[in-house]
């Protein structure tokens, strides 16, 4: 299961490790797909997700930098634990911002140099300064601009220095979908709720995302939305306060509550297409292959604010000389405007969205950006058309989506116990 | 329905269509004991499904029972049993078929995800296991030995406060170790806080040593000190990853995979019970349906072999009770019963038959009762005619015998008077007399003549042939007419005169003896007319003879047809004519009979049977 999702490079691809992960030690790892191209110019080996490890954006960068760019795709948890445990293994680590405590506390990637970014100035406050507006919500637990800079004291933090832990670049929201040819299509922002995720009017149609840094926040919003229970920092809980998240969902859970848990994003389209569930956390390209079936699924704009992630591109510890080089030359690239175009059509922001505009058309930008309705049929980066003349995107533009954030996917201090629990969870 | 069979195919219909119905009952009966037997070994399937289903999903909780026991508690009979465990669960998954194997499919990929990751784990868990209780002691043996061996150099070469912060760093590596292991035992991330501030705190107070240490040797000490808590923290941070990765492992990974196989075999589980519920269902539906059925059936035959014996019966009672009726009306001898339609070749269509020869017989017999009677009656007629004739014979022999011995005995007279006159000598009178003699015996002779003519009526010359009257009358006429003419008499014959199956000389002669009884009789000073005409009745021809004579009295009528009667002695004649005539039409089964009024002619009539044909010969 986990190979076929890995050959599938415009799905997220979230902590698939099962069929993916390589095993025993670092250096014995060895990864199925390599897609490689060697000779005489520098190679970067980069490690990441299919998110954004998709070959046409390899060909572009190689044939824009000329160089040699080797790609690593995985499931997260399998790429986290490479990247954590064997810097020498990789150049560049492209995955969410909730894995940076991991890496710097592993001490396996090093600090960016600002100076070396070229595009740094045009990265937007949402990276920078935790909010997009002055109006929006900077949302709990571990928003990026939290963990950007690298501090004197070898912490990270968002007092502003010379060198940052993370390029910021591809990211979005996420948020529950639902069926609306079973529920009732709501309002958003106004009455999409996380609270839905426990409605006992679908008991034993509901799904979570297999991941405690992701689905662990699903509950816990819907919890809180429902009130089930409250807490102090959503985004930084307590080992009580998991204790009674996990009694409240294990509650839920013995009375039929849930239908499973899903891996994949394959899993979780399967899920509802099948009737199995009619409203679940989903990933954005899950939805859009659901409609793509003709299931009126909705991805849900929850009054209590997104899920959100941020990509992170990280340099290895052990990166140096030519290929340290190299692979600011590739970061720099993905900043510069034809690769945020590029994943704008998959659904994904950039951090520097004015640079995309520029390759994109009026009614893409309109569309993809500003939430306004489709002006005309807009292609995909496979060449097919995957929006219709007319379509809105659910959530509105991109400044509102991201002013309202209710929490950023983030491994909490107590992220050992939270997969404890989850285990709890997922087997009762 | 069983109207056109013969008896013996009705009485095999109604066997068959009853035994038709029993072996159909028989064949119902097969077939749903057949679906329950094969129900029963479906259930008995399924059953056998169900409890490896139960052990299924036993086995996928004690495998990942057993994976958690391995993992928090390192012991490879755990992992030994997870393996085994897999193994059996995938030989038992081996047991399912048909629609269970897309739940078993999907049960098998989960387990072989399950066991990817378990692998992955114990692998996982081997490497942090070495870089915890190996690695890592190792690293911090060597980090304190080191140490140490600073303490012992600094306590001979420096004073007490250098050997103060050593111990200070020394007590800090014990806190790393000690804090490591608390983590490791208790995966609180308080204590990787901890272990860190200590390596922070380590690397500070070793700093401050080194910039302090004006001694290369110490220096160098202090530096592959540093080198070994790099390494120290390096182990750590990579055991606290390995740890993080197989707990991830087990407890998202593999418990997702062991509770998606959970789940599909509970949904087989589900959907084995739905079938065993069906099958239970369809069993007793299926006993019900064939006990209806049966029921039915029994009915349905009971009726139908009411049916059949009403039908059968009736078929065969119905034509037999009629045959009965009309042999019972047979046997009195009647034909005029109407034999009962059959039309089968069986065995009452042979009494049908019987009885249609019986009813012939019955009206030939009666025919020849008939016949009996009619030849009865026709010899009882005979019989009186035959004494009629015989009266009628002595009638005519003693008219014979008188008429004839009237001139016998003229004759006699005159020859005894001629006796007498020759005696006498009278001589010429004698003569004389002999010319009465003569005369006498001339009309004795002429009698005879006629007599005989008489009697050939009937016996010679009596062939009968189509005769077309117009033309023998004609003939006739022209043959008389010199006699006629010399009579006075005129003969008128009508047109169209019917034509006669007679024969011809004998008609001939009763027209003759007609118009010479005329001729003698009918003469009228006024104009002697004689009219020969027809008139036709449904079944004969009239011909009448018409003259306008003196008439006949009516007393006469009819003796007129009588031997010998004369009207008058005067005129000539034998008075056998008439006589002829009515002979010659009784050879015709005709008849002839006299009207007349006196004074105004006589009508003889003449009757010919319009069907005398060839057969009226006999």
């Amino acid at each position: 299961m986990g190979k076929q999702n890995c050959d599938q490079p415009d799905r997220r691809e979230f902590l698939k490790t099962c069929g993916c992960m390589a095993a025993g030690t670092a250096t014995a790892l060895a990864f199925p797909g390599i897609i490689s191209a060697r000779d005489s110019k520098p190679t970067i080996r980069v490690v990441g997700t299919h998110v954004t490890l998709q070959d046409a954006l390899r060909q572009k960068a190689e044939q824009d930098l000329g160089i040699n760019i080797e790609f690593y795709p995985g499931g997260s948890a399998e790429v986290l634990l490479k990247a954590s445990t064997d810097p020498s293994s990789f150049d560049l680590y492209e995955q969410w911002s909730n894995s940076i405590n991991i890496l710097w506390q592993a001490n396996t990637i090093q600090p960016i140099s600002i100076n070396k970014l070229t595009y740094w100035d045009e990265i937007n406050n949402l990276t920078k300064k935790g909010r997009i507006s002055p109006n929006a919500r900077i949302g709990l637990g571990d928003a990026p601009y939290k963990l950007l800079y690298a501090q004197s004291d070898g912490s990270l933090g968002s007092d502003q220095s010379g060198e940052i832990s993370f390029l910021p670049y591809v990211h979005n929201t996420d948020s529950f979908g639902y069926n609306s040819a079973v529920i009732a299509k709501g309002v958003p922002y106004e009455t999409e709720s996380w609270g839905w995720l426990l409605d006992e009017r679908y008991n034993g149609k509901v799904a979570l995302v297999n991941a405690p840094t992701i689905g662990l926040f699903d509950a816990a919003l819907a919890t809180k939305a429902r009130g089930l229970m409250d807490f102090k920092d959503m985004g930084n809980m307590t080992r009580e306060e998991l204790d009674e998240l996990f009694k409240i969902m294990v509650d839920f859970k013995k009375r039929g509550h849930f239908r499973g848990v899903w891996s994949s994003v394959p899993h979780s389209v399967e899920l509802m297409r099948s009737g199995q569930v009619t409203i679940q956390s989903m990933f954005s390209p899950a939805v859009s292959a659901l409609n793509g079936m003709g299931i009126p699924c909705i991805y849900a704009a929850p009054k209590e604010g997104y899920r959100a992630w941020h990509g992170v591109m990280c340099l290895s510890r052990k990166s140096r000389g030519e290929r340290q080089e190299a692979a600011y030359a590739f970061m720099n690239w993905w900043l510069s405007g034809w690769p945020g175009a590029f994943i704008a059509r998959q659904g994904y922001y950039i951090s520097n969205p004015e640079r995309a505009r520029k390759h994109m058309s009026r009614a893409e930008w309109d569309y993809w950006y500003d939430g306004k309705p489709a002006s005309e049929a807009l292609r995909g980066t496979d060449g097919k058309i995957s929006v219709q003349p007319g379509e809105v995107r659910t959530g509105g533009s991109y400044t509102k989506r991201f002013e309202n954030i209710a929490v950023w996917n983030t491994v909490m201090d107590t992220y050992e116990y939270s997969l404890l629990k989850w285990n709890e969870f997922v087997l009762t | 329905m069983v109207g056109g069979l013969k008896l013996k195919h009705k009485i095999y219909a109604g066997y068959l269509s009853v035994g038709f119905v029993a072996v159909l009952i028989a064949l119902v009966s097969y077939y749903s004991f057949g679906n329950v037997s094969r129900n029963f070994r479906h259930f008995t399937d399924f059953s056998v499904k169900a409890q490896i289903d139960f052990q299924l999903a036993q086995r996928v909780s004690e495998m990942q029972r057993q994976a958690l026991i391995f993992t928090y508690e390192g012991h490879d009979s755990a992992a030994e049993q997870v393996h085994y465990l897999y193994n059996i669960m995938t030989e038992l998954i081996q047991h399912y078929s048909g629609e269970e194997l897309k739940y078993t499919n999907i049960i098998n990929i989960h387990l072989k995800s399950y066991m990817a990751a378990f692998e992955k784990l114990q692998q996982q868990r081997q490497l942090q296991h070495t870089l915890v209780y190996d690695d890592l002691r190792q690293a911090a043996s060597s980090t304190e030995s080191h140490l140490r061996s600073q303490i012992k150099q600094v306590y001979q070469k420096n004073g007490d406060k250098q050997r103060f912060e050593i111990q200070r760093v020394l007590n800090n590596l014990l806190l790393i170790e000690k804090n490591a292991m608390r983590y490791f035992d208790s995966l609180d991330q308080s204590f990787i806080v901890k272990v860190e501030g200590s390596f922070s705190e380590v690397r500070t107070r070793l700093r401050e040593l080194h910039g302090g240490n004006e001694q290369q040797d110490v220096r160098m000490l202090i530096t592959d000190i540093g080198r070994d808590l790099d390494k120290y923290e390096s182990i750590f941070l990579e055991a606290v990853q390995r740890t993080r990765g197989y707990l991830f492992l087990v407890n998202v990974v593999m418990s997702a995979e062991a509770y998606e196989a959970l789940y599909n075999a509970r949904q087989m589980s589900d959907q084995i019970k739905n079938k065993m519920a069906d099958i239970e269902r369809l069993t007793l539906s299926t006993l019900q349906s064939v006990s209806y059925i049966v029921a039915a059936a029994i009915v349905v035959a009971f009726f139908l072999i009411v049916l059949l014996s009403l039908l059968i019966g009736r078929s065969i009672t119905i034509p037999i009770v009629r045959l009965t009726t009309a042999f019972n009306t047979l046997s009195t001898g009647s034909h005029q019963e109407d034999i009962p339609a059959y039309n089968v070749d069986d065995e009452i269509g042979d009494l049908t038959k019987a009885a249609s020869i019986f009813k012939e017989k019955n009206r030939q017999t009666e025919e020849l009762l008939s016949q009996a009677k009619e030849m009865t009656e026709e010899l009882a007629s005979n019989k009186v005619e035959l004494e009629r004739s015989n009266d009628e014979l002595g009638q005519f022999v003693y008219t014979v015998s008188h008429d004839l011995k009237s001139p016998l005995v003229t004759s006699m007279g005159f020859i005894g008077i001629i006796q007498k006159l020759s005696k006498q000598g009278r001589l010429e009178e004698a003569i004389g007399k002999l010319d009465k003699v003569v005369k006498s015996n001339e009309r004795m002779g002429q009698l005879i003549n006629d007599l005989l003519e008489l009697s050939r009526v009937g016996r010679i010359d009596m062939d009968k042939v189509h005769l077309d009257l117009n033309e023998l009358l004609a003939r006739f006429h022209s043959a008389h007419s010199h006699q006629l003419e010399e009579a006075g008499f005129t003969l008128n014959i009508d047109a169209n005169l019917p034509q006669l199956y007679a024969n011809e000389s004998r008609i001939l002669q009763v027209f003759e003896n007609l118009l010479s009884n005329a001729l003698k009789y009918a003469s009228n000073p006024e104009g002697s007319i004689i009219s020969i005409g027809s008139k036709e009745q449904e079944d004969a021809h009239l011909i009448w003879f018409r003259d306008n004579g003196r008439g006949i009295p009516e007393e006469f009528q009819k003796k007129v047809f009588g031997l010998f009667y004369r009207l008058s002695a005067d005129t000539e004649g034998t008075g056998i004519g008439l006589a002829v005539a009515a002979k010659v039409m009784k050879f015709h089964h005709g008849e002839i009979w006299v009207e007349s009024t006196p004074e105004k002619g006589a009508t003889f009539w003449l009757r010919f049977n319009k069907h005398d044909k060839e057969d009226i010969h006999d």
